[in-house]
């Protein structure tokens, strides 16, 4: 019998019609399946549809069949299905419950009603095999993105699930956590685990043996081949300088006597591993954070317009017009329909902020910041993160029109291929920047990612 | 099986109880009167009592919310009457959602407000009573007081209302439909 | 000047003997201390002083010092008045009173961990869905703390809102409707968080009717020998001094 199948599979969320056409699907032990598709085309729904997460914690409209072993998901209780099937989210900070690492796996093997004395077994060897054993009493919260993912992975795994189902979950890890993911899942499938993985960042995962792939939706976002200049002056030349940056919070130090020069015009992307301090960067660069040390534009306090991780942070109004316009007493209206249209917004004009997918949010967001024109550029912290190639490619080119009009653009990131296409890139570590220089030279370099600790992606290397 | 508060609502209603702790300690409005941090406190209860509308939601922030802040040292007077001025305002804002029920209407949500934080009153009066100082003396000494939590209650209540509206306008109920 | 303050740190003295004793004892210890708010003058001296005792042993005194000075005026207030207004007397009961009354969960709040306090309300039948909910609010505090700056951060960054500053009364509309840059993402990132937290909880199993916690509570000989020789001292106190 087929660890999962899936039969003219067909969901609807409630209010606005979006959802998965019927699907047909069939899933062996020891397989591994891909979801791929564009942001919005619906393969986190589709997890949630095949683990029983949909129809039990969503309303909306189910039809078809989902069977987990021989127990159909709509009438068997979440519980029990979790015992077949687990499930990994995409953010692992967002998963953590409990207080301690052991207390974390612990969670799952509780709800099992083990025998005390199997549930310390399993428990120990869980720790060993996730390398978890020196972080035992940690606070999964103090641990790193890439060690949360990996007790994420460890507390769903300790249940021994025959099928384990992952929403995304590349898409908040720097490379060497990527990897140590993949390796991860590596092993689970050589042991008889069946994978399914809904993931946009593929690169990662064409080393899985016998993977085969489920593309979603061929709604593929094209953006307009001509994307006309931003309608603004181009501004005078204008040079960052940043002398001996240092960052104290909390009593650590987070950034070392940071020294550097940006010239408006150019797009640099900032790289390094999660925790090094890069967010703290953009922070101090936009005059949010404390700092000691000397950051000035042709002898001036920057104007720079910083764009958020996360754009729920921002998102309050009762329409995307509102949002983008919010305070302006007199707006732009020409840049405001420029930026509605490069940014894929336009008709969304009328829609509640919170309505929108992620991507759309973020453009959202990028706009917000625009609108307020910005006097020397832009910074942008993880710009796309949960987007796919195609919503990438449209923020590359409009920060390209941003920096054509001699605005300095300053990303951070840790996907690689979108900063291979910045004009320069700079390798941040924990005790201050590693290398600094045009992309393609930098990614030809192995030396610096080494001492970073960060593997470079295979399309680079290969 | 069937709950009463479904796992999300528990949840939210946990974290809604967790935010009023963070309000109550990390935002201070440039007002000079004490009793002001009652605005984001019972802005936060009548949010919370608006995005889980059962009976029961409003107590269940407060008694949360009171354990959570006698356990981090919250309040002069000790961990037990923290835990029973947090819990009361809970309880008081229950009460008065069974007579008054349109959260988004101003003048409910104020009166709401005003009910759930005079509990805190009730709370000082009581502690007082139980030390044996004289009942009258104390309903003096908290007087001023006791108007303080009615005005602040009441502004608070107006601020989650607003907040309810906002949230509404924001599409902010269509997301929450989807869930269970 | 609306600020948002550093959080305080946990508040559990982990040197503190009574940390090895079984967290219901250290529950009972403190009921018993609310209790003693009742007795009259002479007992309730000859209570405090075994509390007093008991803070020293537990090395509990420099929380309850802290304590009392945090409410120095207002003690002092109370007896003056008292004293002025009744009796030297009832001055002095009502000042120890108060005293009492405010330090008498000390023994429970400062040695007591969230998954101690857990492990207590299912003992005392709280169903294991709702301690798990405290549990998650525990923990939320200082993420939420964080995510409240952040929010400050994202709107002052965007220009669409500012610190307040106090503009009298008629002012306080306007304010409390700028406050909404600040509450409305506070609302939806908080939901958001809850609704992760709840899939993260269901995908391990949570509501499953037979589970079986893996931590119990366990009395052990001593923490009998110190719930016996608290009761013993309330009995003496109550019924024989």
């Amino acid at each position: 019998m087929p660890l999962l199948t899936a039969t003219n599979l067909s969901y609807q969320y409630p209010q606005n019609g979006r959802g998965i056409a019927p699907i047909d699907l069939t899933i062996e032990s020891g397989e591994a399946l891909l979801i791929s598709g564009p942001s919005g085309c619906g393969k986190s729904t589709l997890v949630r549809c095949l683990t029983g997460f949909i129809p039990h914690l969503y309303h909306g409209e189910m039809d078809g069949m989902v069977t987990l072993g021989d127990l159909s998901t709509a009438a068997t209780p979440l519980w029990q299905l979790s015992e077949k099937a687990g499930l990994l989210f995409q953010n692992p900070a967002a998963q953590m419950l409990t207080e301690t690492v052991e207390d974390e796996i612990l969670f799952g093997l509780e709800n099992l009603g083990l025998e005390r004395s199997v549930m310390r077994a399993r428990l120990e060897e869980t720790l060993r095999q996730f390398d978890l054993v020196e972080l035992r009493d940690r606070n999964p919260h103090t641990l790193s993105g890439g060690e949360q993912q990996k007790l994420a992975l460890a507390a769903v795994m300790a249940r021994q699930p025959k099928l384990l189902v992952l929403d995304e979950p590349f898409s908040m890890l720097d490379t060497t956590a990527a990897a140590s993911l993949l390796a991860d899942l590596k092993r689970l499938v050589a042991a008889g685990t069946a994978v399914i993985i809904a993931e946009h960042r593929a690169e990662y995962l064409h080393a899985l043996p016998g993977l085969r792939t489920l593309t979603l939706g061929n709604g593929h976002l094209s953006p307009p081949d001509e994307l006309p200049h931003l309608p603004a002056a181009a501004a005078a030349p204008a040079e960052l300088i940043v002398e001996g940056l240092r960052v104290v919070r909390n009593g650590r130090t987070i950034l070392h006597n940071l020294n550097f020069q940006a010239d408006s015009g150019e797009i640099v992307a900032i790289v390094g591993p999660n925790g090094v301090g890069k967010t703290t960067l953009l922070r101090a660069l936009s005059g949010l954070q404390d700092y000691d040390g000397r950051i000035h534009i042709n002898g001036d306090t920057p104007d720079l317009g910083l764009v958020f991780q996360n754009p729920d942070l921002q998102l309050f109004n009762a329409s995307v017009r509102a949002e983008i316009l919010y305070r302006l007493p007199q707006p732009d209206m020409t840049r405001y329909h420029w930026l509605m249209d490069a940014l894929g917004l336009t008709d969304y004009e009328d829609t509640p902020p919170l309505l929108l997918s992620e991507g759309e949010k973020k453009r959202l967001a990028l706009a917000t910041v625009l609108m307020r024109q910005p006097r020397h550029g832009l910074l942008l912290d993880e710009p796309s993160l949960g987007q796919d190639a195609a919503h990438k490619q449209m923020l590359m080119r409009l920060l390209r029109r941003v920096a054509n009009a001699r605005q300095l653009v300053i990303i951070t990131t840790h996907d690689i291929a979108l900063a291979a296409q910045a004009d320069r890139m700079i390798l941040l570590g924990a005790h201050g920047f590693v290398a600094d220089g045009p992309p393609a030279a930098i990614l030809a370099d192995p030396i610096p990612w080494q001492r970073l600790g960060l593997l470079l992606p295979d399309w680079v290397v290969g | 099986m069937s709950r009463y508060f479904s796992t999300f609502q528990l949840v939210l209603l946990a974290l809604f109880a967790a935010l009023v702790v963070v309000a109550k300690i990390a935002l201070k409005l440039p007002l000079q009167l004490s009793g002001h941090s009652g605005i984001f406190w019972m802005a936060l209860i009548v949010v919370a009592a608006g995005i889980v509308p059962k009976p029961g939601a409003a107590s269940l922030v407060g008694l949360t919310s009171g354990i959570l802040a006698a356990f981090l040292g919250l309040g002069d007077f000790g961990a037990l009457n923290t835990f029973l001025s947090y819990t009361v305002i809970g309880i008081g804002t229950d009460l008065a959602l069974l007579l008054l029920r349109d959260l988004e209407n101003l003048t409910v949500a104020a009166l709401v407000g005003a009910i759930g934080h005079f509990g805190k009153f009730l709370v000082k009066w009581g502690l007082g009573a139980l030390t044996g100082a004289p009942v009258g003396f104390v309903a003096l000494g908290l007087t001023k007081a006791m108007i303080g939590y009615i005005v602040f209650g009441a502004i608070g209540g107006v601020l989650g209302a607003l907040t309810l509206r906002a949230l509404r306008r924001a599409g902010f109920f269509v997301y929450l439909a989807e869930k269970r | 000047m609306l600020k948002l303050a550093r959080f305080p740190r946990s508040q559990i003295i982990a040197r503190s003997p009574l940390r090895q004793v079984d967290p219901r004892v250290r529950l009972a210890i403190s009921l018993g201390a609310s209790l003693a708010v009742m007795l009259p003058l002479q007992r309730l001296l000859l209570f405090l002083a075994f509390y007093v005792m008991l803070l020293l042993w537990a090395r509990l005194t420099r929380p309850a010092l802290q304590q009392i000075w945090r409410l120095k005026w207002v003690l002092l207030i109370l007896f003056i008045i008292d004293w002025f207004v009744v009796s030297l007397d009832l001055a002095i009961i009502v000042t120890l009173r108060v005293l009492l009354l405010t330090g008498s969960f000390a023994f429970l709040v400062h040695t007591t961990t969230p998954g101690e306090l857990r492990l207590v309300l299912e003992w005392l039948c709280v169903p294991h869905r709702y301690a798990f909910s405290l549990s998650l609010a525990f923990q939320s505090v200082t993420l939420l703390t964080e995510e409240w700056r952040a929010i400050q951060e994202a709107q002052r960054a965007r220009g669409a809102w500012q610190p307040p500053r106090w503009a009298g009364w008629r002012g306080l509309p306007a304010q409390l409707r700028e406050m909404l840059a600040l509450t409305v993402p506070a609302i939806v990132l908080t939901t958001r968080r809850a609704w992760a937290l709840t899939e993260s909880a269901h995908a391990r199993g949570f509501d499953a009717p037979h589970r079986r916690s893996f931590r119990q509570l366990m009395m052990a000989w001593t923490d009998w020998l110190l719930l016996a020789f608290v009761a013993c001292v309330i009995v003496f106190v109550v019924f024989y001094f």
